[in-house]
C-alpha cells in the first residue's frame, strides 16, 4: 500500500481513510459474515494432500481490497494483451513451421521432448490461430511501475470464480464504498467469456454455436467454478459421459435428443481429454474428440498442448516471443531466471539455493518448490541434493521483494505479501476484465500464495476515481 | 511389384455394443517406396468414415457405430505399387522433424539392459549399416513366439523374456536405438509373405521400426524377419510406438466381450518395369 518513500500510495487513500475510521471490531463482523456468504454459496475447493484427501475447505477470504489506479491498470493490461497475442503466435508456430526453432531462438530439444508439446496438435489449422483463449497471467510487483510475470497458465486456469464473488461479497458488506468510489465492475465477465466462446467457433457452425462446459467432474478441485462460470453464461455443465462422437462431431444427450456441440470449454487436462488420443485408462474425457477436433467439426478451449506456451522451462523464452513473433519490445518483464539444465546457471543456484525460489519445471500449484529465504538450512540442503541429481527438473528465481498489501489478520492490519492473476479473454478482440485475483500470503513474511499453501484472496479495485456526487 | 490388398476386422460383440468408436490407421500413402494406385476403407454398414491426417502425417478414419450392434467389420482394400528402395523412406510426410521420434513411452522405453544391448552392439555409430546389425542382433535374440504378449507388453518386459511378436521385436529395436540417440519409430502396415505362405489364414497385420541414419535419414528395418523393408513392405501408419501407430484403436460401451478376429488376402505380381 505504501511507496517505498512511506506515503500511501494514491488509489489506496480511500481505503485508508476507511480503515482508519473503521474499529478492528467492525471490521471482525465483516470478516465474519463474508465466510458466512461464501459458506452459503458453496465457494470451496479441494486440497491435494494425503491427510486430508477429499476434504473441502473455504479460501480465507480478507475484506481489504487490493487496489490499483487508472494508468497502473492500463500499463498492465497493455502488456498483457501483448503477452497473450506473443503465447499465441508462438503455439502456432510450434505446431507449424517452427520458426523460433529455426531462428535459434530455443533449442528444438527443448520443445520436441516437452511432454507439453503434443504431436497431435501438429499441422492442425484451429480457428482465429488462437490457443490459449483463457489464459491466466500471474502478475508480482516489486516497485510503482515495475510488474513481473512470475508464470503463464494457459491451460486451464482456475480462480475466475473468486474474482467474482470477491466482488460480490464486497458490495453487500460494504454497498457505502461502492457508491463513493468508481470502482471498475467485474460482473460482465461471464459475458466477455460467452463471447470469446462463440468467436471460437468453427466456421461452419453458424451464427449461434452450442458451447458447453465439460468438467472432470465434482471431485474435481474446481468443481464449483466449472459449475459456476457455466450457470452464469446459460450452458450446459456437461461430463465426458454426457458427449459422444458420432458421424464425425460431437454430440450432448439431452432430454430432447442430441444436440450437436461445437465449442467445448473443456476444464479436464489434456490428457484425460480422449482416450483414443491420450490416456487410455481415462473414462473422464470423450473417446474420439480429438479426431473431430482434427476434423474441424468441434473447437476445444483451450487447445490441447498449448502446456508447451506456459512451461516453466519454456518461460525464460517469452520476452524473446513478444520481440520475435509480434516486434516489439516487452511491456512486461520476466523474473530473472536460472535454467539448473545448464551446468554453470546450476552451479550458481547451487551456491545462492538459501536467497532463492526453486521450482520444478512440470509442477504447478505450490508443491515440489522451494523458498530459500523462508526455509532452514537443512531444507535448502536437502533441496539441493535434489537439484543436483535432476538438474533438469528445476528452474531457479531470485527471491523478489514483492509488494505488500495491507491484510487483516489476527494482529489487525498488517502488511501481507500479494500477487495478481488477471484473466486475458482472446477471441476477435482481446477482452481483459479490469483487475484479477489477488492472491495473499497470510502468513507474516511468506510469500507462497496459493490457496493449497495457505494463502488467502482480496477482492481487486481498479479505481477509476471518486464519484463526482459522492458527498 | 504391384501388392494387391483386401484386409477385413471384425468386432462380435457376445452382448451387445451401445456404441464404437474407432480411429482407422489403415491408409497407405505414396512417397519414393510407395505408389497408391487406388485405396478404399469401408464399413460393414456403409456407415460414414470421415478422413482426416493426424499431427505425424497418417490418413486416419473416424467410425463411430450407434448401437446396437452385434457386430461390424472394417475393410481395407486396393492397389499399391512397390519400388526397391532398400528401406530407405523418402519423400514421406514428414511434418514432424525426426527429434521427435527421441521421446520416450512406457511401451518403447529403454532400460540399463537394453541400453548396455544396444552400446554393445554398435557403439557410437548411427549409420545404415550401423542400424541394419543392431536390427539383425535383436532379430537373433528375440525369437518370434506368437501367443505369449500382448498389445501392453513393453519393450523391457519382451526383451527380458527374450521372444514376442513383431511388435514387440519393433519396440525393442526402437528402445535401443533411442538409447544411443537415435530418433526411431513405430511403422505399421503388411508384408506380402511369399508365394509359399500366401493363404488367408497366414495374413495379418505386420509392425516393424523406422530410424533416422545420419547417411540416409528414415530407414525402415523389420527386426522379426531380419531384413530392411522391401518391396513386400506396405507402410500404413508411424508413431512414437504401437499405440500412436495401431491400424485401429477403438473404445466401445455396452455388455458381454468383444472379440475381433481378421481376414484377408494380399497378392503380388512383379511390375513389367
Amino acid at each position: 500500500m505504501n511507496g517505498h518513500d512511506g506515503a500511501v500510495r494514491a488509489p489506496y487513500e480511500a481505503v485508508k481513510s476507511w480503515l482508519d475510521r473503521t474499529p478492528n471490531e467492525i471490521l471482525d463482523l465483516k470478516t465474519a459474515a463474508a465466510e458466512g456468504l461464501f459458506r452459503r454459496l458453496g465457494v470451496t475447493f479441494a486440497v491435494y494432500d494425503d491427510a486430508t484427501a477429499g476434504a473441502e475447505r473455504l479460501i480465507p477470504f480478507d475484506i481489504i481490497p487490493r487496489v490499483l489506479d487508472m494508468a497502473e491498470w492500463e500499463q498492465l493490461s497493455a502488456g498483457l494483451d501483448q503477452r497473450v497475442r506473443a503465447l499465441n503466435a508462438f503455439l502456432h508456430d510450434v505446431y507449424h513451421e517452427r520458426e523460433f526453432i529455426r531462428a535459434g531462438k530455443i533449442s528444438e530439444e527443448k520443445i520436441l521432448m516437452n511432454p507439453a508439446f503434443l504431436a497431435e496438435m501438429q499441422g492442425l489449422d484451429v480457428a482465429r490461430g488462437l490457443y490459449t483463449h483463457i489464459c491466466g497471467v500471474d502478475i508480482v510487483r516489486t516497485g510503482a511501475s515495475d510488474f513481473y510475470v512470475l508464470e503463464d497458465n494457459c491451460r486451464t486456469p482456475s480462480g475466475v470464480s473468486y474474482m467474482l464473488e470477491n466482488r460480490e461479497t464486497m458490495i453487500r458488506l460494504f454497498p457505502e464504498l461502492f457508491s463513493a468510489l468508481d470502482i471498475a465492475p467485474v460482473d460482465n465477465y461471464p459475458i466477455a467469456l460467452f463471447e470469446t466462446l462463440q468467436e471460437a467457433a468453427p466456421a461452419r457452425a453458424g451464427p449461434n454455436p452450442t458451447i458447453v462446459v465439460l468438467t472432470p467432474g465434482r471431485y474435481n478441485s474446481a468443481y464449483y467454478e466449472h459449475a459456476f462460470l457455466a450457470d452464469e453464461m446459460g450452458v450446459e455443465l456437461v461430463e465426458g459421459p454426457d458427449l459422444v462422437v458420432e458421424n464425425g462431431y460431437v454430440f450432448m444427450r439431452t432430454t430432447e435428443g442430441r444436440k450437436r456441440v461445437d465449442v467445448i470449454y473443456r476444464r479436464i487436462d489434456d490428457d484425460y481429454l480422449d482416450p483414443l488420443a491420450f490416456r487410455h485408462d481415462s473414462a473422464l474425457g470423450v473417446a474420439g474428440i480429438m479426431a473431430v477436433y482434427r476434423l474441424g467439426n468441434v473447437t476445444l478451449v483451450n487447445a490441447p498442448g498449448a502446456g508447451i506456451a506456459d512451461d516453466k522451462s519454456i518461460y525464460p523464452y517469452t520476452p524473446e516471443m513478444v520481440r520475435f513473433f509480434l516486434g516489439e519490445e516487452p511491456i512486461l518483464s520476466n523474473v530473472e531466471t536460472w535454467d539448473c539444465s545448464d551446468p554453470a546457471q546450476c552451479s550458481h543456484v547451487l551456491a545462492n539455493i538459501e536467497d532463492m525460489v526453486v521450482k520444478n519445471v512440470h509442477g504447478s500449484g505450490g508443491y515440489g518448490m522451494l523458498v530459500g529465504p523462508t526455509s532452514t538450512k537443512e531444507e535448502c540442503a536437502a533441496f539441493a541434493k535434489i537439484v543436483e541429481t535432476y538438474p533438469e527438473r528445476y528452474i531457479a528465481q531470485p527471491t523478489l521483494a514483492l509488494s505488500t498489501s495491507p491484510t487483516y489478520v489476527d494482529q489487525g492490519v498488517a502488511p501481507r505479501h500479494v500477487d495478481l492473476r488477471p484473466f486475458v479473454l482472446s477471441g476477435e478482440t482481446t477482452r481483459i476484465i479490469p483487475g484479477g485475483l489477488t492472491r495473499v500470503a497470510l502468513r507474516e513474511g511468506s510469500l507462497v500464495v496459493n490457496s493449497s499453501q495457505g494463502g488467502g484472496t482480496k477482492d481487486t479495485w481498479v479505481l477509476r476515481g471518486v464519484k463526482a456526487d459522492a458527498s | 511389384m504391384l501388392l494387391t490388398l483386401r484386409h477385413s476386422t471384425t468386432y462380435s460383440y457376445e452382448g451387445v455394443a451401445a456404441q464404437i468408436v474407432q480411429i482407422l490407421r489403415l491408409t497407405p500413402r505414396s512417397h519414393e517406396a510407395h505408389r497408391v494406385l487406388d485405396w478404399r476403407v469401408s464399413r460393414s454398414d456403409g456407415g460414414a468414415l470421415p478422413s482426416y491426417t493426424d499431427g505425424l502425417g497418417n490418413i486416419c478414419h473416424l467410425s463411430s457405430v450407434r448401437g446396437p450392434a452385434d457386430a461390424v467389420t472394417i475393410t481395407a482394400e486396393g492397389r499399391v505399387e512397390t519400388d526397391d528402395v532398400q528401406g530407405v523412406v523418402s519423400g514421406a510426410a514428414e511434418p514432424l522433424p525426426p527429434g521427435y521420434f527421441l521421446r520416450t513411452t512406457p511401451l518403447s522405453a529403454a532400460d540399463d539392459v537394453i541400453a548396455d544391448f544396444a552400446r554393445e552392439t554398435i557403439g557410437a555409430r548411427k549409420d545404415r549399416t550401423a542400424l541394419y546389425e543392431l536390427m539383425t542382433a535383436v532379430h537373433a535374440r528375440i525369437s518370434y513366439v506368437p501367443g505369449q504378449s500382448d498389445v501392453d507388453t513393453s519393450a523391457s518386459e519382451a526383451f527380458a523374456a527374450g521372444r514376442g511378436v513383431c511388435q514387440d521385436q519393433a519396440h525393442i529395436f526402437i528402445a535401443a536405438a533411442r538409447a544411443l540417440g537415435i530418433p526411431a519409430r513405430y511403422a505399421g502396415g503388411y508384408v506380402w509373405p511369399g508365394e509359399e505362405a500366401s493363404s488367408s489364414q497366414d495374413f495379418a497385420s505386420h509392425a516393424w521400426a523406422e530410424a533416422f541414419t545420419d547417411d540416409a535419414g528414415w530407414v525402415g528395418f523389420d527386426p522379426s524377419n531380419g531384413v530392411w523393408t522391401t518391396t513386400a513392405h506396405l507402410r500404413t501408419a508411424h508413431g512414437l510406438d504401437y499405440r500412436q501407430a495401431a491400424p485401429i484403436s477403438g473404445v466401445w460401451r455396452g455388455a458381454g466381450e468383444e472379440d475381433m478376429s481378421v481376414d484377408g488376402t494380399i497378392q503380388a505380381v512383379e511390375s513389367s518395369q
